[in-house]
């Protein structure tokens, strides 16, 4: 048997046992051996036994009848001890024979059993001694005579006869096999009680472990109010006891860690909360601020529109009346003088014109009034497209845009116009994919914008937040949508806007 | 151990042992013996004085130095002063009274040819008279007291035991055949139909105790023929079974198995001793053998509530103790 089967058959033969089944085994195998030891004892020494029997029984009979034969043999009278004899044989049922010899050798007497028992249990001999009397016969011609006092005397050991007892074997191998039989029961009954015994303790001491191990379950479950009784002495009193004390230890630690966690956990919530007002605020005043300064710039723009640009052209129309005034004329260095001074203010205020229509533009993209923001979008791109270097673009749209309008148009359109901005001047990029969509399928119509360009992309983890993303995704919280930037290395720039229409629908 | 003593030529040897206290102790007898001997025949009388009127010397021999023995010398000493314990070889007075104790000492004196009586005691009467037929040469004057218990007691015994004439049987071999006149003088006296079995050559003991079935008691009188050490075992056990009461010779005969007996200590024997030397040293006539006067009675209780016989106080007391000096 290999080294790791051992070790599989003892695991699973010991190692994967309950402690009750330990105990009962650690019990009943030193009483098994025993008992095995037993039986091979009496298997071995059944038959000694018998001889030993035999020869004990056939030794006392020999003795018996012996002691009892003096008289019978010394005097003649050999009836009373055939009488004995033969009542012997009759009752004892170990005896086969009995023959009484007198000294010569002469067989006397001989009894033997009429039941058909048989022979072959041994032959046993005793003498017969005629045994003298420890008293003065006065007929010592030596020493004095006392009738009164007892003078010691030796003993005579005549022999006077022999005794020979045979023995039948059959009662002694019966007898034997009783006992074998008796033995064996006894060892039995006395296995099983220990067995039984053995059950019992182990069962009294898996109780207790039994107890604690279901108690350690209810902890290791979080159950930490665990009270064991404890009536029990030694090492298991010891170990009931420290899982009671480490049960309430826990317990009194889980209800002070669950105080402070509650504790913190409404001081986080207060502290979110906090945050989330704060937040909704910024939010709230972000688009406040964002609204603010697109009226302002719309009337600034309106201002420079209505105001400086009717100025302008006027101050143009007044050159362009000099010019023709001066072209009126007969040609003159004055005139010249006058015409090109004309022609320098009609230039200047062109500029100045055309420079003031710039600023209206981005100040208020009145084109977004005009054509809304798919038109105004497409007039960007194309603004954009224009410039050297610029990629191309390229617009898809789809959906109603009447519903998008006001400020949510206008954050739209900022929206849009700084993912071109941020492609145009960091991307590298030779196509962009400009997409608008309003969807209205769902259960609350969204605006989606989408900007895909095949630029060199960057890595988010590792390249920090623009001011411009942040604003960006300002904007887009500010009216409850959401901001998707999908980038890497190498790969392009997608960024997903999505605004819900009814939350746009505020105007400011 | 067992330890006896033997006669070689007219020394007494005291012991059969060669260890040293013995040695000592029969140096110390023989010397104190001849050193009193010696200074008694100092001052001796003349010879021809009459034996009536004179202390003659008393001389104490004995056979051996066994506890009994010299329990008996102790207390004859205190009853006979003058008594010597002597060696027999210097007994130069040869006219000196002379008790042996025991039937070597006896058969020692005979040998001895002493002129002075001889007195015989603990030496039972087969023994005695034994030794008497068996001695050579001039036998010196003697008489005894047996050793065993009366007859006319033993007989008395019977009947107080029994209270009513029962059949009693007693057994004689050739040599006690000499008491069988008294035996039945004491049981006319006793009123007891006794039966006398003689021991024949060809017999056993068992046969006669067969034969004497009828008989409610038997007398066992000392007879190396009939009662051996080694028989008696066999009578005791027949007698039991028989139903018979066993009157023994001894107090040792009572306790193995015998009803009853009389029997006398050494200060009975010793009383009777001390009136006997005293009568004749008055008369100067040395009284016949005689069994001892002085007894007392035991009894086996047990053999007694065996053989349904009812013992009384008065059977318990039957005695004749000598009178306290």
């Amino acid at each position: 048997m290999s080294f790791s089967l051992r070790q599989r058959v003892w695991t699973f033969a010991w190692k994967n046992r309950t402690i009750s089944w330990r105990l009962s085994v650690m019990a009943t195998i030193p009483l098994m051996l025993m008992a095995i030891g037993e039986l091979v004892y009496l298997l071995i020494a059944g038959p000694i036994d018998v001889r030993q029997d035999l020869r004990e029984h056939g030794e006392i009979v020999a003795a018996a009848v012996a002691e009892n034969s003096e008289y019978g043999l010394t005097s003649g009278n050999l009836d009373d001890l055939n009488r004995v004899v033969r009542s012997l044989v009759l009752a004892d049922k170990w005896i086969y024979r009995i023959e009484v010899f007198d000294a010569q050798g002469r067989r006397r007497l001989s009894v033997g059993a009429v039941d058909g028992r048989s022979d072959g249990g041994g032959r046993f001999d005793a003498r017969v001694f005629r045994r003298t009397l420890q008293v003065d016969d006065f007929g010592s011609d030596e020493l004095p005579h006392f009738s009164g006092e007892q003078r010691e005397r030796a003993e005579s050991t005549e022999v006077i006869g022999v005794v020979r007892v045979l023995l039948s074997h059959e009662i002694a191998t019966a007898k034997q096999k009783r006992r074998l039989l008796l033995q064996s029961v006894l060892l039995l009954i006395v296995g099983s009680l220990s067995i039984w015994v053995a059950t019992l303790l182990g069962k009294a001491l898996h109780r207790p472990m039994d107890t604690a191990i279901r108690a350690l379950r209810e902890v290791r479950s979080g159950n930490y109010a665990v009270k064991l009784n404890v009536d029990d002495g030694g090492e298991m009193g010891e170990l009931l006891g420290a899982i009671n004390d480490m049960s309430s230890s826990l317990d009194e630690f889980k209800s002070d860690l669950e105080g402070k966690v509650l504790a913190r956990t409404r001081d986080l919530e207060a502290s979110r909360n906090e945050a989330l007002k704060a937040d909704a605020e910024k939010r709230r005043l972000i688009q406040k601020v964002d609204s603010a300064v697109e009226d302002e710039r719309k009337s600034i723009a309106i201002e420079i529109h209505d105001e400086l640009n009717a100025t302008l052209l006027g101050a143009r129309y007044g050159s362009r009346r000099i010019l023709d005034m001066v072209a009126a004329m007969p040609p003159s260095q004055e005139g010249a003088v006058i015409r090109e001074s004309a022609e320098t203010i009609d230039r200047i205020t062109s500029d100045l014109y055309t420079s003031a229509r710039k600023i209206v533009r981005r100040l208020r993209p009145e084109v977004l009034d005009m054509l809304g923001l798919e038109g105004a979008v497409e007039e960007m791109l194309q603004t954009y497209e224009a410039a050297p270097g610029a990629p191309s673009f390229t617009f898809r749209s789809a959906g109603d845009f009447s519903l998008v309008d006001g400020a949510l148009a206008i954050t739209a359109y900022r929206l849009m116009q700084e993912c071109v901005s941020n492609v145009v001047k960091h991307a590298q990029a030779k196509e962009v994919l400009v997409m608008a969509k309003v969807k209205s399928d769902e259960d609350s119509p969204v605006l989606k914008l989408t900007v895909i360009d095949d630029g060199i992309g960057f890595d988010p983890e590792s390249v920090q937040e623009g001011i411009g993303l942040i604003g960006m995704k300002e904007r887009v919280y500010a009216f409850g949508g959401s901001l998707q930037l999908k980038t890497a290395g190498g790969a392009g720039t997608q960024i997903d806007i999505r605004l819900p229409l009814i939350a746009g629908k505020s105007r400011v | 151990m067992t330890r006896r003593s033997r006669v070689s030529g007219t020394a007494f040897r005291m012991s059969s042992s060669n260890t040293e206290p013995h040695h000592f102790r029969r140096r110390w007898l023989l010397r104190l013996g001849r050193v009193l001997v010696a200074a008694r025949f100092a001052a001796r009388p003349t010879l021809g004085q009459a034996a009536s009127q004179e202390h003659r010397e008393v001389v104490i021999v004995v056979s051996d130095e066994g506890d009994l023995t010299r329990k008996v010398v102790a207390d004859l000493r205190r009853r006979l002063p003058r008594a010597e314990v002597g060696d027999i070889k210097v007994l130069t007075p040869r006219r000196a009274l002379v008790i042996a104790v025991g039937p070597a000492a006896l058969r020692s004196v005979m040998a001895a040819s002493v002129d002075g009586p001889v007195i015989s005691i603990f030496t039972s009467s087969q023994v005695y008279h034994s030794i008497l037929e068996t001695a050579t040469g001039r036998r010196p004057a003697s008489t005894a007291i047996y050793a065993e218990p009366s007859p006319t007691a033993q007989l008395r015994l019977v009947r107080l035991l029994f209270k009513r004439p029962i059949r009693t049987t007693v057994v004689l071999g050739g040599r006690t055949t000499f008491l069988e006149s008294l035996l039945q003088r004491a049981a006319a006296e006793a009123r007891i139909p006794l039966t006398v079995e003689n021991y024949e050559l060809d017999d056993s003991i068992s046969r006669i105790l067969g034969r004497s079935g009828e008989s409610h008691a038997i007398l066992a009188i000392p007879d190396s023929l009939v009662f051996t050490s080694d028989n008696l075992r066999t009578v005791l056990l027949t007698t039991y079974r028989n139903g018979q009461a066993v009157i023994g010779f001894s107090a040792a005969l009572v306790r193995a198995g015998a009803l009853a007996t009389t029997f006398s200590e050494v200060e009975d024997i010793n009383a009777q001793l001390e009136e006997l030397v005293s009568a004749y040293e008055g008369s100067g006539q040395l009284p016949a053998p005689q069994f001892p006067k002085y007894f007392r009675t035991l009894i086996n209780e047990d053999v007694a509530r065996s053989l349904n016989v009812v013992i009384d106080d008065a059977v318990r007391a039957f005695a004749n103790r000598p009178e306290k000096r």
